[in-house]
């Protein structure tokens, strides 16, 4: 959401055991929270994880990269962060991050979420990198549910934050049985489940963790990312690294790879796009939308659901460029946020 | 051609059968010892005797229900030419079951609830031959054999006694088996289902078919017996 | 002695132990020994070298009691439990003048697939054969989309075809499984068994615990899968009634060997061996 919101208390990453600061007192001003912390950085290994744990991270990911699509397992580390915030993402970043890389962290599309926000303060507070909101400019972008719209470059790499990695758990819930199924290629229960999901709905309706083949060999979570992004994947220029805290889990998807989703001969895979949908803030006819509602101001205006950009750096390029959508736009009062967070602004570092 | 010694169909040497009983500490009963007959092509021959003296016996040991414990049971057959079915395996008696072999039980055995159309179509449809056309076929020997028509649909299992033997007769008719064996066909019949039973006997008979017959009632078949022989 | 020439499945020795085993297991177990078990090293003697063959179009009766060993058969049959020795050599009868194979010897990709489509098992309990997760029409299906039909509309051709042919009704395609009787499950079952036009159907105890008026039309529909489409099968029951109306020819199994095997008439009417003799008189 382009508006941000105030993050709670308990998120503040300075708040850490590992700490050697006083603890702060409970109910700091948000002008407080936002202050870089006085923690001196040294007190902390680059990247928060030691070394050795860093150390195995990539490794595994070593081995994730040369078998697209196959999960491996890893010994996922305590963080501040609680299981199913971004673990997973977090620590492939923390493993992967050097002090001369750019670092964008969205959530949902957008730079200025609480979630986003954190997580990039706590990177940021361990590694000191630069920190940025444009896609273009950034070497590493960690995302939850969301791939940036602008196609990304072979020296980029995207980190994805996982909460299930396994595409298997819907149909086949024994891992056990579920791992023999990978290891064998033998996904027949996928497909029945496919199948299902046609004749009990009339269409293929699976709306996000859309099942796909990768390189014709492993079936893959592609992450509660919309159907929209899934395309994305196949044969990107970028490196994707998924990684599941919880779960334990991470894979990838090397640059040029076949990642196909699943589909049948007579329903076929389908993006969300509707033809006519355009943001109506930029005016973008092609990306992937979210709206809100935004309340009437009165006699003159109801309130309607407003459509823009999931994207929210990718909006704001193009308002900024002066793109606007070709009606014009309904109430701009919508747009008017206060105190917006600009590119940089609040992180430590 | 007059002179030629006729290769009979059957030929039954020293035939004996026992049977050890584990269940009664290996008891041996002995249903029948030491027969021998001949059955020539297209004779109706009749095994009498009292009951129990073993006649069924010996038909099952010709149909290879049981394993015979000593002697020989030479039978021409079409499909192998002459061999003792005492001895021949298993592959082959199915065959010749399937093809010149028949047998009709004293009882009615069948699955409840299926049509006695059905069960008498059923040697034809074993076959893999058409419902209707077997269905067809079926029709037709029922009617040879008296049973009406509105019994057609109806499950034999609530038919009496003498309708119950048509319809078992029919069935076992219904393949054109070469030899036919056929345990006690007139046994706890009516005058006259008796009469039609013995009439589908010789009628089959003046079409050719060997059939060797077990039954207790001498003068109903001895008629149109060609040989036989009394079991004591 | 057998005939050669029409042989589809031939099994040679298989045998199944759970356990270490040791030099008296042969000795301590068997059906003289009254057990399956060495009392010496608890090594469970599942299958002990058994033989059969089974004939183009033929039904091959397996009768014992609980422990005979008779399942233990069906599941090495079935490729989904591995032999401890053996063979089980497979001939097309398609093409009867290949060489047979032997099917223990297969990858676990061509296992897999030779499972999948070349048998067909039902269960005596519908959850071992089916998912009930899934809808009926998606449980019938199941075996074309493993066999890559990627045809939503062909695919549920085939299913309620299938239906139809196992006298379900076919407007029910999309209901779930447990509002289905059991009787009507071992049809989907059978269905399901049936899409891949399997060369061999397993039938593993499939009337088993089925009403009584339900078995009889189970079992007729079975018949007319025997007649029509000249179905290889081996039937597992411990019912010999059932064998009686299904299998021409039968192996009595106990403790994991076979005990006796012939013409299915002979062996319920001249049964020799004790333990034969002992099931054929406790038939109700």
């Amino acid at each position: 959401m382009i508006r941000m919101m105030e993050p709670a208390p308990e998120m503040d990453t300075t708040d850490t055991t590992d700490s050697m600061d006083s603890p702060e007192e409970p109910g700091d001003t948000l002008a407080q929270l936002l202050a870089p912390s006085d923690a001196p950085a040294s007190l902390y290994n680059f990247g928060y994880i030691d070394e050795d744990s860093k150390r195995e991270i990539r490794r595994r990911l070593l081995k994730a990269v040369a078998i697209p699509g196959h999960q491996v397992p890893f010994a996922s580390r305590d963080l501040p962060i609680a299981r199913g915030w971004g673990t997973g993402g977090l620590q492939i970043t923390m493993a992967i991050i050097m002090p001369e890389d750019t670092l964008k962290v969205i959530d949902q599309g957008d730079d200025d979420s609480v979630n986003a926000v954190n997580l990039r303060r706590l990177i940021t507070k361990t590694t000191g990198v630069a920190t940025t909101f444009d896609t273009e400019a950034a070497s590493i972008v960690q995302t939850r549910h969301r791939i940036p719209e602008e196609p990304m470059r072979p020296d980029q790499i995207l980190v994805l934050q996982v909460p299930m990695s396994d595409p298997l758990r819907w149909v086949e819930p024994a891992i056990e049985k579920a791992t023999e199924m990978h290891g064998e290629a033998d996904y027949g229960t996928m497909w029945v489940y496919m199948y299902e999901s046609v004749v009990r709905s009339g269409d293929l309706k699976i709306a996000t963790q859309y099942p796909v083949m990768v390189e014709d060999r492993y079936l893959m979570d592609t992450t509660p990312i919309p159907r929209h992004d899934v395309t994305k994947l196949h044969q990107a220029e970028m490196l994707s690294l998924f990684g599941a805290g919880r779960e334990k889990r991470v894979y990838a998807v090397p640059p040029y790879t076949r990642v196909v989703p699943l589909e049948f001969e007579d329903f076929r895979f389908k993006t969300e796009h509707r033809p006519g949908q355009a943001c109506e803030r930029c005016g973008a006819e092609w990306t992937f939308l979210t709206r809100s509602w935004v309340t009437g101001t009165g006699a003159t205006t109801s309130g309607h659901w407003l459509y823009q950009c999931s994207d929210s750096n990718y909006c704001n390029q193009r308002y900024a460029r002066g793109y606007r959508p070709q009606d014009g736009i309904p109430d701009t009062a919508a747009f008017d946020a206060p105190a917006k967070m600009e590119d940089g602004e609040g992180d430590a570092g | 051609m007059a002179g030629q010694p006729i290769t009979p169909m059957l030929e039954v040497r020293d035939l004996s059968k026992r049977f050890q009983l584990h269940l009664l500490d290996g008891r041996i009963l002995e249903a029948f010892r030491a027969t021998s007959f001949i059955v020539s092509p297209g004779e109706l021959f009749l095994i009498s005797g009292v009951s129990g003296a073993g006649k069924t016996s010996i038909l099952k040991c010709i149909y290879r229900t049981y394993l015979t414990t000593v002697g020989q049971i030479w039978y021409d057959s079409l499909l192998f030419g002459r061999l003792d079915m005492a001895t021949a395996s298993e592959s082959t008696v199915v065959k010749l079951r399937e093809r010149e072999m028949g047998y009709c039980s004293q009882f009615l055995k069948v699955l409840p609830r299926v049509s006695a159309l059905d069960v008498v179509a059923e040697p034809l449809l074993r076959h893999g031959e058409a419902r209707d056309a077997a269905r067809e076929q079926a029709e037709r020997w029922l009617r040879r054999l008296g049973i009406g028509e509105w019994l057609w649909m109806a499950s034999p299992l609530t038919f009496s006694g003498g309708e119950q033997q048509r319809i078992n007769l029919a069935r076992a008719f219904i393949g054109h088996p070469r030899l036919l064996l056929l345990d006690e066909p007139t046994a706890s019949l009516d005058a006259t289902s008796k009469g039609i039973v013995i009439e589908s006997i010789a009628e089959a008979k003046a079409e050719g078919v060997t059939i060797i017959t077990v039954s207790h009632d001498r003068e109903a078949i001895a008629s149109i017996a060609d040989a036989g022989f009394s079991l004591s | 002695m057998r005939d050669e020439a029409t042989w589809v499945l031939r099994g040679t020795g298989l045998s199944k132990y759970y356990g270490p085993g040791c030099v008296y297991c042969a000795a301590l177990t068997g059906p003289d020994r009254g057990t399956s078990q060495c009392p010496l090293c608890n090594t469970v003697t599942a299958c002990a070298n058994v033989n059969f063959s089974v004939d183009r179009g033929e039904t091959l009766g397996i009768v014992g009691e609980s422990g005979s060993g008779k399942s233990t058969l069906i599941q090495l049959i079935h490729l989904s439990v591995p032999a401890s020795a053996g063979s089980l050599e497979f001939r097309d009868p398609e093409s009867p003048e290949t060489t047979p194979i032997n099917l223990l010897h297969l990858s676990r990709a061509a296992n897999r697939a030779f499972r999948n489509q070349r048998l067909g098992i039902v269960y005596q309990r519908p959850e071992l054969g089916l998912n009930l997760q899934f809808t009926v029409g998606a449980n019938v299906a199941e075996k074309l989309l493993l066999a890559n039909w990627r045809h939503v509309g062909h695919i549920r051709e085939r299913a309620t075809q299938l239906m139809v042919e196992t006298e379900l009704p076919p407007e029910r395609i999309d209901d779930d499984p447990l509002t289905f009787s059991g009787g009507m499950l071992q049809r989907v079952q059978i269905a399901k068994a049936l899409s891949s036009n399997p060369v061999v159907l397993l039938l593993d105890e499939v009337t088993s615990g089925l009403d009584l008026s339900v078995q009889a039309s189970v079992l007729d529909l079975i018949k007319q899968l025997q007649w029509e489409l000249g179905m290889t099968m081996l039937a597992v029951s411990h019912d010999l009634g059932v064998i009686k109306h299904l299998a021409r020819r039968t192996m009595v199994m106990k403790n994991g060997h076979v005990v006796e095997s012939g013409l299915t008439d002979q062996i319920l009417e001249d049964p020799q061996h004790p333990y034969t003799q002992l099931l054929v008189s406790s038939a109700l």
